[in-house]
């Protein structure tokens, strides 16, 4: 009541491997509330999610925009909010239903302004996204962007399961697949990887002889 | 180490890749995890190079996770808590022409303020709390100061004009600068030991962690009142006094105050102050986890004052005042 609560980003890298229970008790203070386990939530959450975004549509500003519309939709009806068995597949999956509401939106907007819309090409943009990270500048690294180079699908499914690891029900769900095409997109999408990656330093090796 | 090995024995390099304790081995390794994938390895020599593939994927994808800069997680913090303190929005009644709805609105509107009023008027609780590594200075309703330090959190109820005391609840640490009121109303500060501190006007620190109380007093005068079995003790400090309550015991002495108030001014005064208590309070206020090897080195002591900044400041400047190593991994430090 009337009190602010300060964030504090912590840098720890483990962050990403939050255990369900402990989330599971962060949204009962969430929905009793508390504005601190709030402030957790996001720090806990917020990244992940725009990681997801980003591969999901790459529109940094769309996917900010729908994680604070996300997290002020929890804080504004956590009254009405249920009980869930796992709070991640719960942000996920309303994370995605935001992000689609705001690219339709977005493209209809476009279709109005102009005849021909514009698609944004999302493989280059978003290499170039990569690349322009520091630590993506020397050559060695440019096998990173390999995940730019496989399909939206695949590259979504990617990002559930390696970097969430949600499982393939909920996977499944989020995405409207049956858990079995859940199983065949990863192991299509890591096949590419690899045949990417492969390529990739192969290109680089060639550079590296010239 | 947050998860668990699985049987690996038929794992393909799309299950490594996936698996969260070998991702979690590639990314973070540990002796823990090393002497698992060793022993794993030297057991399952046909595997070696799928284990080698899935590590260098699992690089690979690392480098493709996007994040926010720190100040855009801050932006978008900000814009979820400016959004989300707005009051909520009413939507105007449509107009009705028949002659009721004008009568039975108005009616309806009165009842609304009453009841607003009603609420208003109810006496609210009052919490400010501080996070990990920050100070709070408030202004209390009698215009008595608070500073709460870090990991605090102060509560009271609303309602003091024609009540018994200004009453506070405490759970942390804090200095209050009470003001004394014309009619003589006490001001009353409750500790979760059931360390109750009443004064008329004065300053003075408390220290409420742990099952322990600590009140300094720097000018003024305080009664004491604590529970000593199934009774009720009653001490009358005087200034420059320190009363501990800790295990339904009170121990009272005289002190140099600057010593327990200075975090106040963000300055840490050490009067042979031992590292063990320096590294309990750390631990309070910046919420840091500490690893201690050798046991020893916390008897070391110190004297002198040092600038209080954040946790990753404040350890450093440890390091050097006791001369010893100081690690920080994952949020740990651990001192050597």
């Amino acid at each position: 009541m009337g009190s602010t609560v300060d964030l504090f980003i912590s840098k720890s890298p483990k962050s990403s491997f939050s255990s369900q229970s402990d989330d599971k008790v962060l949204w009962l203070s969430v929905r009793k509330g508390n504005d601190l386990a709030f402030s957790n939530l996001y720090q806990r959450f917020s990244n992940l999610l725009f990681n997801y975004g980003m591969h999901f549509c790459y529109n940094r500003e769309l996917v900010k925009d729908c994680i604070q519309e996300l997290f002020t939709n929890i804080w504004n009806r956590r009254e009405g909010l249920s009980e869930i068995d796992s709070v991640k597949y719960y942000l996920f999956k309303s994370f995605r239903n935001l992000l689609i509401q705001h690219i339709t939106r977005d493209r209809k907007l476009y279709s109005e302004l102009n005849e021909d819309s514009q698609s944004i090409e999302f493989a280059s943009s978003i290499e170039e996204e990569l690349i322009s990270q520091d630590y993506l500048k020397d050559n060695k690294s440019k096998v990173a962007n390999a995940l730019a180079k496989i399909s939206k699908r695949q590259r979504e499914i990617v990002v559930l399961k390696y970097f969430n690891d949600l499982s393939y029900a909920e996977i499944s769900s989020i995405m409207s697949i049956t858990p079995a095409s859940a199983h065949n997109l990863l192991s299509k999408a890591l096949q590419c990887l690899k045949v990417v990656l492969k390529a990739l330093l192969f290109a680089s090796y060639l550079n590296y002889l010239a | 180490m947050n998860h668990q090995p699985s049987d690996y024995s038929n794992f393909s390099i799309d299950d490594f890749v996936i698996d969260p304790f070998f991702k979690e081995w590639v990314l973070y390794s540990d002796p823990i995890h090393d002497e698992f994938w060793m022993d794993w390895k030297d057991s399952n020599p046909s595997k070696v190079a799928l284990i080698d593939e899935a590590k260098r994927l699992v690089l690979s994808l690392e480098h493709a996770k996007l994040e926010m800069k720190p100040s855009e997680m801050l932006s978008v913090w900000g814009a979820i808590q400016s959004e989300i303190k707005q009051p909520p929005k009413f939507s105007k009644p449509t107009p009705d022409r028949r002659f009721f709805w004008p009568f039975a609105s108005a009616v309806a509107s009165c009842a609304l303020v009453f009841l607003a009023w009603y609420w208003y008027n109810l006496p609210k609780e009052i919490e400010y709390q501080s996070a990990f590594g920050e100070t709070k200075e408030l202004m209390l309703p009698d215009g008595s100061k608070v500073i709460l330090n870090s990991n605090s959190k102060l509560t009271f109820i609303d309602n003091w004009e024609g009540q018994m005391a200004r009453e506070i609840w405490i759970e942390g640490e804090a200095f209050f600068s009470v003001v004394h009121k014309k009619d003589h109303q006490p001001f009353k500060v409750l500790s979760s030991q059931n360390v109750a501190i009443e004064v008329l006007g004065t300053e003075f620190n408390v220290y409420n962690r742990s099952q322990e109380t600590e009140v300094v007093l720097t000018s003024g005068l305080v009664t004491l009142s604590f529970p000593v079995k199934e009774k009720e003790g009653k001490i009358v400090m005087s200034p420059g006094e320190l009363v501990e309550f800790k295990e339904n015991k009170f121990q009272r002495k005289k002190v140099n105050t600057s010593l327990y108030t200075s975090w106040k001014d963000n300055v840490f005064h050490l009067d042979e102050t031992s590292l063990g208590e320096i590294i309990k309070m750390a631990r309070n206020n910046y919420g840091i986890e500490i690893e201690i090897q050798d046991e020893e080195v916390l008897s070391q002591t110190a004297s002198g004052s040092m600038p209080l900044g954040d946790s990753a400041e404040f350890m450093d400047q440890i390091s050097k005042i006791f001369n010893i190593e100081i690690v920080n991994e994952r949020n740990k430090y651990l001192i050597k």
